[in-house]
């Protein structure tokens, strides 16, 4: 049996099978190479002993990250401009714009509400992504032996002020929807939170990174870009985190704190207007970008941002500002809607965008001091804006009789010294304004039906689905 | 008496014996019943031994019989087998019936093993040479398939040049690799990517926001690089049961295809020249313009303003004042652009021969095909040497070597948010506008778009060209044969080299250039593919017993893929040629690399009991550097059972040929995609310094592979020799562990988790095929196949939150949601209502379902008097649904067909009722169609005929007349029913944005052999 051919001829089989599978086992012809990014560095290299080039980088990076939601298909600028019907995109190839974000579902009926997923929810990622960015230079200076205490706190208070900042781009999209505020980890953050709710911790991060400044010393370690010419250093940082503060203060109708905040921060009646730090762009740089909403004068892009008329026939007479809105030598016209005048705020593709520049500190400080019975100081403040920033005359008190004359002028200034700016729609919304008669000279176009006015963006569907398969307990 | 015969009795043995030793020679020709031509290559064999031979080039074979020998058997695939008793004769002549069913041809078991169609015990489809390009010349090789394989559901996603193919095999596999089948050419792991080339890039048509690469290229797929003719045969695995044995590569199914080989005998050279052209099968039409309409188009809101009164009344007259100046002259402008004859020409050169020991085929096709849009087009030259040599009685070498370039000009269709997509700005276009160019070469300003589509056509670039070559080696060394048992290794190697290098242009003088901060861009793309596989087995057949034979198999398998797919693009070009990025301010560059390793080892044993049962069990290990842990094994098993209930013996039934009942099971899978397990930090600057940015997405270390398992139950008849056959399968396929991004909260920054075990998808279905050959006689055969199937898909498991698939544009639109208990195709959108649908994603509606309900088609040809062919394939696909943008497009500016008219009579003029956001329904369209795919009329000239004129030089002339897609019909309102904008994307569900027109094509054919 045990010699029989078959068999024997199986064992021959089975010995050059075994061979074969010796064969195969030599390392080379069965090890394979675990393969890393060919492509990109990654995140789990900086995260535990980071260098100081690597730190620097992640600086680099948070700050650039801020420009994020003013790029792409959707930027922040156009969508809250929009909503607050400070421009009409006419775009050839999208008529979400002039459409949907109009409140049209057609020429001649309204939508119910805004899409969740649809490409204008594009900035609310790029937001985040500023947060992510602080959180993860912010985690990776903690790990990193190579600088000391100091200099963490100085990363510290730059990266909270940062992530402020994104929380506070995220409401500012969001308006009442509210945001999350805990969003340190990525797989179960924190619940959403409301409106006011979400003020406050943005505030107090705001606070706390100042509070890490002071302990910063005297420069930063890392590297900040020309945009940050003048506020560079920590206690310079800290002018513009005190700014952003008295901004989140006026929010909160916290006046008194909005005052405090201003006098901490680069607030001046005297220096220039455009003082501030700012976004700076290098369209011709790798990995760089370009201001998005520069526009060529007079061109026909497929999209045009144009500016609904009564920008400029409820402005003053000689307001200098309107050359931020110029007619056009040819109107165009983009789905049965007519584009006279052009917005054309930016002179360049490399021009620089404010984060926060002291003629919003003036207004803001007018409103407060407004409110807080301050009214002298109101309208010096007013003035100030009046006169340099949009060449009119200075108002006397006589001409201001009472809280509301001041808000809706300061509402004014706000609108023509801060437009295109994303300010518009926040600003009527927190005052309650979101009408076709905002105030006596002020009136929102395209607000009547079809056409439907949306105080903010829907809450994107991700978040929906995310709460939905995660409820809160 | 007695004596005498003792003395026979015992002489006959030695007679026998001599004459056992005394061989004869037999010869004949075998030749095609229904034509009469020599049928070349057809195995000749006397039954029971391993004695035969193949006829050569004219069918003629010569044979030395042992004179033992009573019966000869004929066979070639194809054709039925028959046989034929010797006698005494020295000539024997047949005619062989082509098959429909091809029980006794063999198909692909094992990587290095094969059975006979009869044994198998899942369904397997092998497309022919003939049934693949006899009709007629689709565009490609995966074009050529479409109808010809139940269960395959193949649509043409692109009329541009050049094709645009996706094959889906028993329903989604998976949601973010490929869903494309895996391609092997001769043994070589294929390169079918779909690559583009930016094309839908913010610098070009902008219809994606990304920089580099997109889903809106309008790619073409690099299986269009294949040369439909030097194709044998395909054979196509569908499920995981059959394509266990390719492991971690066959969750989307496996199409394996052989090229041609030489046969031994005379020289054979076959020229063939088909000449045609192409026109879009179907325009969209336009509608003219008047006052009235112009009213229309612009109305007044209820209860306007002085200032809304003022605005539309500007507008209604600007529109009146270019109506007037058009002076009646209306121009087609869709007509203009995609109106054109597109002429095709293929030229094919083949010469196959050899000996016994050396045979060689080599050939050498030219391709040249012109777009509708003018300056568009498709050419492919390809040569091919296939050789196989004997060494000795012991080894087997065949080589395998193609090369081939291939040349596209597309265009730009498709999606846009610049104004240069063809179809995008027509829609916009009225036909009162005079873009025509002016008398100084001047394109005019487009008021309607963001550039003039004459212009883009005229000077936009966007051209491609692919060199490629794939190199395949297999050697066999048959180490023992003795009795019934053989041992054998085999062994194979071979690599695909695919580069291909795009131009696209924006000259900075077009008018959508002008406008921009940096006008003018190029860019110059290069996407090479390295694929290269090695593969060894041992095979040892035996047998146990009486009437068991097995087939054992061990081998190993490594597999390499390597991409680089880089870019240099330029912005702020300097005026004039060349439109190259170094005359550019504005430089951007991007290299993408990839590379991948796979592993596997199998092990495969078959076991057939007297051809009435037949079983099947084997294994698969594979590990690959796209999972979490590279050197992590998994496993994938497979089993099968297959019972000729015809071959028991229990009933005497002449007419059954066939009756099989089979079972399969077996699981497959695919490694996450590459790079799912980094968590990368991006490239940013500002200031002049660069910088890390933390990317949308971080990784999965942990991330194994999708599992597909699959059962699949059968039943096959075959009655009256071959004559009606039927196949009906059922199967239920899983796909497990489905490796989706989980998408997280965004507010986190971070919006997924790049691989993610979200689910399980289940795949069921059921395929039927109904063929035979109706009549057959000398001078009349009619040979039919009807196919049917559908698959219904249903995620049965969940681990994350519901979520979007798919690549659709929102929910106005329509999109596609992985949620529990529902198709990953179905369609949700607008309205959203938390009363109405508060269980759905996002609140959305529930709309159709974008699979088909069920395919069909209908093949049949008739061939008459032995000379004249005629075939054609019908298509039918039921209800299936796409999310159709194009008549929206069309309506919002005024230019469908029937924009003024008013089909339901409620005052609002269809181009405006039409604009309606509030239900998706309005864009999730059904686009089933009923296509007269392929027919053909061919005429071989007579003998006679053919003698007279050209004295015997040509030994065949055959000439045809065929077409592609020459009849649709379909309620559709589009260019087509069949195309989608992102490809061959990974959903099933299309997205039609103005894409490129599909288009009727006719050729006339000429073939010779000489």
């Amino acid at each position: 049996m045990l010699t029989s051919p078959t068999f024997r001829r199986s064992l021959l089989a089975s010995g050059s099978l075994a061979t074969l599978l010796l064969l195969a086992g030599c390392d080379d012809l069965t090890q394979i190479d675990s393969v890393t990014d060919p492509n990109n560095a990654s995140i789990e290299s900086v995260l535990t002993n980071a260098s100081l080039p690597q730190l620097n980088a992640l600086a680099v990076g948070t700050e650039a990250s801020l420009r994020l939601g003013h790029l792409g298909n959707s930027t922040n600028n156009q969508v809250l401009g929009t909503l607050g019907r400070e421009v009409t995109v006419l775009a050839q190839t999208e008529s979400r714009w002039y459409f949907e974000l109009q409140g049209r579902a057609s020429p001649t009926a309204s939508i119910n509400q805004l899409d969740d997923a649809a490409f204008y929810n594009g900035q609310y990622t790029g937001f985040a992504r500023v947060g992510r960015a602080a959180r993860v230079f912010r985690a990776s200076a903690a790990n990193s032996s190579v600088i000391d205490a100091t200099q963490k706190s100085g990363v510290d208070g730059f990266t909270r002020t940062y992530e402020a900042l994104s929380k506070l781009h995220l409401l500012m999209l969001q308006g009442d929807n509210g945001i999350r505020v805990d969003l340190d980890n990525i797989e179960r953050p924190g619940p959403f939170v409301a409106r006011d709710a979400a003020l406050t911790n943005i505030r107090q991060q705001l606070d706390e990174a100042n509070t890490n400044l002071g302990a910063a010393g005297s420069t930063f370690f890392f590297p900040l870009s020309s945009g940050y010419a003048g506020f560079n250093a920590p206690a310079t940082f800290a002018q513009v985190n005190r700014g952003l503060a008295a901004r989140v203060a006026l929010y909160q109708k916290d006046y008194a704190g909005a005052l405090t905040a201003i006098g901490a921060s680069f607030y001046s009646r005297t220096a220039a207007l455009g003082l501030g730090p700012k976004m700076v762009f290098s369209a011709t740089t790798a990995s760089d970008a370009g201001n998005a909403y520069f526009q060529v004068a007079d061109g026909s892009p497929s999209a045009l941002v144009s500016v609904p008329t009564n920008f400029v026939t409820e402005a003053e007479t000689g307001d200098l500002r309107l050359a931020k809105a110029p007619i056009r030598t040819t109107p165009l016209t983009v789905g049965g809607i007519t584009g006279v005048y052009e917005a054309r705020v930016f002179p360049t593709q490399n021009s620089p965008l404010d984060i926060i520049r002291n003629e919003e500190l003036l207004l803001i400080a007018a409103e407060a001091r407004a409110n807080t019975g301050d009214l002298a100081g109101a309208l010096a403040d007013i003035n100030v804006i009046r006169t340099r920033a949009g060449g009119l005359p200075a108002l006397t008190a006589a001409q201001l009789p009472n809280l509301e004359a001041y808000i809706n002028e300061i509402l004014r200034q706000r609108r023509y010294s801060l437009f295109y700016e994303g300010h518009r729609l926040v600003d009527l919304r927190r005052l309650d304004r979101l009408r076709t008669q905002v105030a006596p000279n002020q009136t929102l176009p395209f607000s009547t039906t079809p056409f439907k006015l949306f105080p903010n963006l829907e809450r994107p569907a991700a978040e929906k689905a995310f709460d939905a398969a995660n409820p809160t307990p | 008496m007695r004596k005498v015969l003792l003395t026979a009795a015992l002489l006959a043995p030695v007679l026998l014996q001599q004459a056992a030793a005394q061989n004869r020679q037999i010869s004949g020709q075998v030749t095609d019943r229904a034509t009469g031509q020599g049928i070349p290559g057809v195995t000749v064999l006397v039954k029971g031994t391993t004695v035969g031979a193949s006829t050569n080039s004219d069918g003629s074979y010569t044979l030395d019989v042992p004179a033992t020998a009573t019966t000869l058997v004929f066979s070639s695939i194809g054709f039925q087998t028959i046989e034929r008793s010797i006698g005494t004769a020295t000539t024997i002549s047949v005619g062989l019936s082509t098959d429909s069913k091809q029980l006794g041809e063999v198909v692909i078991s094992g990587l290095a093993t094969t059975i006979k169609r009869e044994n198998l015990a899942n369904t397997v489809t092998t497309v022919s040479a003939k049934e693949l390009v006899g009709v007629t010349r689709p565009v490609t090789m995966d074009a050529a398939l479409s109808g010809k394989i139940v269960g395959a559901n193949i649509a043409q996603t692109s009329g541009a040049p050049g094709g645009g193919i996706s094959v889906q095999l028993r329903g989604l596999s998976t949601l973010t690799g490929s869903n494309q089948p895996l391609y092997i050419i001769d043994g070589v792991y294929a390169i079918s990517a779909e690559v583009g080339n930016g094309a839908g890039s913010a610098a070009f048509t902008g219809a994606s926001g990304g920089a580099g690469r997109t889903n809106q290229d309008n790619g073409t797929n690099r299986l269009s690089d294949l040369n439909p003719s030097d194709i044998e045969s395909i054979t196509v695995l569908k499920g995981s049961s059959a394509a266990a044995i390719y492991g971690q590569r066959a969750n989307a199914g496996v199409i394996i295809i052989k090229t041609k080989r030489g046969q031994a005998g005379q020289t054979r050279v076959s020229f063939t020249q088909d000449i045609g052209f192409a026109k879009a099968w179907n325009l969209l039409g336009k509608e003219d313009w008047t006052n009235d309409k112009i009213d229309t188009f612009f109305p007044l809101p209820a209860n306007p303003t002085a200032a809304q009164t003022a605005s539309v009344t500007a507008n209604r007259n600007r529109e009146k004042a270019a109506l007037a100046a058009a002076n009646g002259q209306f121009i087609d402008y869709e007509k203009e652009i995609f109106g054109n004859t597109g002429f095709i020409r293929n030229t094919s050169l083949s010469v196959s021969g050899g000996s016994e020991k050396t045979k060689f085929y080599v050939s050498g096709t030219t391709t040249d095909e012109e777009g509708i849009v003018k300056r568009t087009g498709f050419s492919r030259h390809s040569i091919r040497a296939n050789v196989d040599q004997k060494l000795g009685d012991k080894i087997d070498l065949s080589l395998s070597s193609g090369y081939n370039r291939s040349q596209n000009r597309r265009g730009f269709t498709g999606n846009d948010n610049v104004g240069v997509s063809l179809g995008y700005t027509l829609a916009y276009l009225p036909s009162y506008a005079q873009l025509q160019r002016d008398d100084l070469g001047n394109f005019p300003n487009n008021p309607y778009g963001g550039d003039n589509p004459l212009a883009i056509v005229e000077r936009a670039v966007n051209e491609e060209t692919t060199n490629r070559t794939n190199q395949a080696a297999t050697g066999t060394w048959r180490i023992f044969t003795k009795g019934t048992s053989s041992l054998r290794l085999s062994a194979q190697g071979g690599i695909d080299f695919s580069s291909s290098d795009a131009t696209l242009a924006l000259p900075a003088d077009l008018q959508s250039q002008r406008n921009l901060p940096n006008p003018g861009a190029v860019r110059i793309a290069k996407n090479q593919f390295f694929n290269s596989n090695l593969q060894a087995f041992l095979i040892y057949d035996w047998t146990l017993g009486e009437g068991i034979n097995l087939t054992s198999q061990v081998g190993s398998v490594r597999l390499g893929l390597n991409s680089n797919l880089s870019y240099s693009q330029g912005q702020n070009l300097a005026p004039g040629t060349p439109l190259s990025p170094n005359r550019s301010s504005l430089v951007t560059q991007q290299v993408l690399l990839q590379s991948e390793q796979d592993i596997g080892h199998v092990a495969q044993q078959e076991v057939n009991y007297r051809d009435r049962i037949i079983g099947t069990v084997g294994v698969r290990f594979d590990k690959s550097s796209r999972n979490g842990d590279p050197n992590k094994y998994y496993t994938f098993p497979r089993a099968s059972l297959a019972v000729n209930i015809g071959n028991f013996g229990l009933f005497d039934l002449p007419a059954l040929n066939l009756l099989k009942v089979r079972a399969a099971y077996g699981e497959t899978g695919a490694p996450a995609f590459f790079g799912a397990t980094f968590s990368p930090l991006t490239n940013v600057s500002t200031g002049g310094r660069v910088g890390f940015l933390p990317s949308t997405v971080v990784g999965n270390p942990n991330i194994g592979p999708e599992r597909a398992t699959e059962l699949e139950f059968g039943l096959d008849v075959s009655l009256f020799q071959s004559r009606l056959n039927f196949e009906a399968t059922a199967y239920n396929k899983v796909a497990k562990d489905l490796i989706n991004t989980f998408v997280l909260a965004p507010s986190t920054g971070v919006t997924s988790i790049q691989a993610f075990p979200v689910g399980d998808l289940q795949n069921r279905g059921i395929e039927l095929s109904l063929g035979g050959v109706p009549v057959r006689s000398d001078n009349f055969t009619w040979n039919t196949t009807t196919l049917f199937w559908f698959n219904r898909s249903e995620v049965t498991r969940i681990t994350v939150p519901a979520f979007a698939t798919g690549a659709g544009f929102g929910s106005s639109f329509g999109r596609n949601v992985f949620a529990l208990g529902e198709s990953p195709t179905r369609w949700y959108g607008n309205p959203a209502s938390r009363t109405d649908n508060p269980n759905t994603f996002s609140n959305l509606t529930r709309f159709q379902e974008a699979q088909p309900k069920f395919n069909m088609s209908f093949t049949n040809s008739f061939t008459i008097a032995k000379a004249l062919e005629v075939s054609f394939l019908l298509a039918w696909r039921k209800d299936s649904y796409v999310s159709n943008l194009s008549e929206l497009l069309k309506d919002e500016g005024g230019t469908t067909e029937d924009w003024s008219q008013d089909d339901d009579g409620d005052g609002v003029v269809n181009g405006q009722q039409r604009q309606d956001f509030s239900s998706a329904q309005q864009f999730i369209q059904n686009s089933g169609f009923v296509r007269l795919r392929e027919a053909g009329i061919y005429y071989t000239l007579p003998a006679t005929l053919r003698a007279s004129l050209l004295n015997d030089a040509v030994r065949n002339i055959r000439v045809g007349v065929s077409g592609n897609n020459l009849l649709t019909f379909t309620d559709y309102r589009g260019y087509d029913p069949e195309v989608s904008l992102f490809g061959a994307q990974s959903s099933a569900a299309a997205v039609d944005v103005t894409s490129f027109p599909n288009t009727r094509r006719i050729f006339f054919h000429l073939n010779l052999d000489f």
